[in-house]
């Protein structure tokens, strides 16, 4: 298989789910339906973070640390960037605090 | 103002407003650049993979898999899996936005996970121009330092105590505090976050985002119909 080939069904792939849900066009959506929806950037937001913290284990009190700090920035300055920043931060002076 | 006028604002707003979710690309596309070409893919292959499939996991799984020598079944199943839950993404801006078919063609083939937490982020700005403009800030990035890293990645060393793959989930999370703000929806997080658990302990891999999507999503409207709880600001911050 040539790489042009892994590629093109990778970027159809992508493309085809995306589109897939853009044109979908669901009749007579239920109440429940809309609630569905509304939950699904959380609930993917969720499943993505914690699918980063499943990798390196040893790391996970250091990764939720850091994640709680980058909240709180986030939280009380409303900056995306700077919640980032200072929890990346806290994350490599905490793992560097304790391999010495 | 003309709709023009408003489209094109609207576009250099989403542009502008994805500026600082650069700061989880930036390292990603260049550590992306990186193993791809230890993986064995050329410097044009790693660049023609950021300008089609967009996808920093599904690109990232697939030159993991290609430097093991995984099966090329794998690896195609894998590209799917990781893309599934943009389905869920496609249903849920269509139904927030109003966009014609030449805008779902666009926003499908730009659409990534951070330019769609930004546009839930800024309920108010919500149109398909800053979709558009969010998008393609962060496919222009995502491109220029997966360029870079082709370029310069023979000189760059990162260090694995860098942590640099965490840096874009900790975007992620910072997107979705933004976006939890009832118990309900804090319920639907912890809840989500116990499907992912258990999904990738039985090794569920690629699909794990989607199920738990799916799953999260599917618990939260039972537990509104349920409870009957304000749901009113869920999904609708500033």
């Amino acid at each position: 298989m040539t790489l042009f080939l892994l590629f093109t069904i990778a970027t159809g792939a992508a493309f085809l789910w995306r589109f897939a849900g853009l044109i979908l066009k669901i009749e007579h959506t239920s109440a429940f339906w809309e609630r569905f929806l509304r939950y699904v950037p959380i609930s993917i937001f969720t499943a993505l973070v914690v699918s980063s913290l499943y990798v390196a284990p040893e790391l996970l009190p250091l990764k939720i640390v850091a994640l709680v700090v980058a909240a709180v920035v986030m939280w009380r300055t409303r900056q995306f960037g700077l919640g980032v920043v200072v929890g990346w931060t806290t994350l490599l002076i905490l793992n560097m605090a304790l391999a010495k | 103002m003309t709709t023009r006028m408003i489209n094109s604002s609207a576009f250099r707003r989403g542009f502008r407003a994805m500026l600082p979710l650069w700061l989880g690309a930036i390292p990603f596309a260049i550590a992306y650049a990186i193993a791809a070409q230890k993986a064995g893919l050329s410097p044009l292959e790693t660049q023609l993979m950021s300008l089609t499939v967009s996808s920093a996991a599904a690109q990232m799984g697939i030159v993991q898999l290609l430097a093991v020598g995984a099966a090329p079944l794998a690896i195609i199943l894998t590209a799917v899996a990781l893309s599934l839950h943009h389905v869920l993404y496609g249903l849920s801006l269509s139904k927030r936005l109003k966009l014609s078919w030449l805008d779902k063609a666009t926003t499908a083939y730009f659409l990534t996970d951070a330019a769609y937490g930004l546009i839930i982020a800024h309920e108010s700005n919500e149109t398909s121009a800053f979709l558009l403009g969010a998008e393609l800030s962060m496919f222009v990035v995502w491109n220029l330092f997966t360029a870079f890293g082709v370029l310069l990645g023979h000189i760059i060393t990162i260090p694995a105590d860098a942590h640099l793959d965490f840096v874009a989930p900790m975007t992620f999370f910072v997107l979705l505090v933004s976006l939890t703000k009832t118990r309900l929806a804090l319920a639907v997080a912890i809840i989500a976050a116990a499907i992912t658990w258990i999904c990738l302990t039985l090794q569920l891999g690629s699909a794990t985002v989607f199920i738990a999507g799916l799953g999260g999503a599917f618990m939260g409207a039972l537990l509104a119909e349920r409870r009957s709880l304000p749901e009113s600001a869920v999904g609708s911050t500033s």
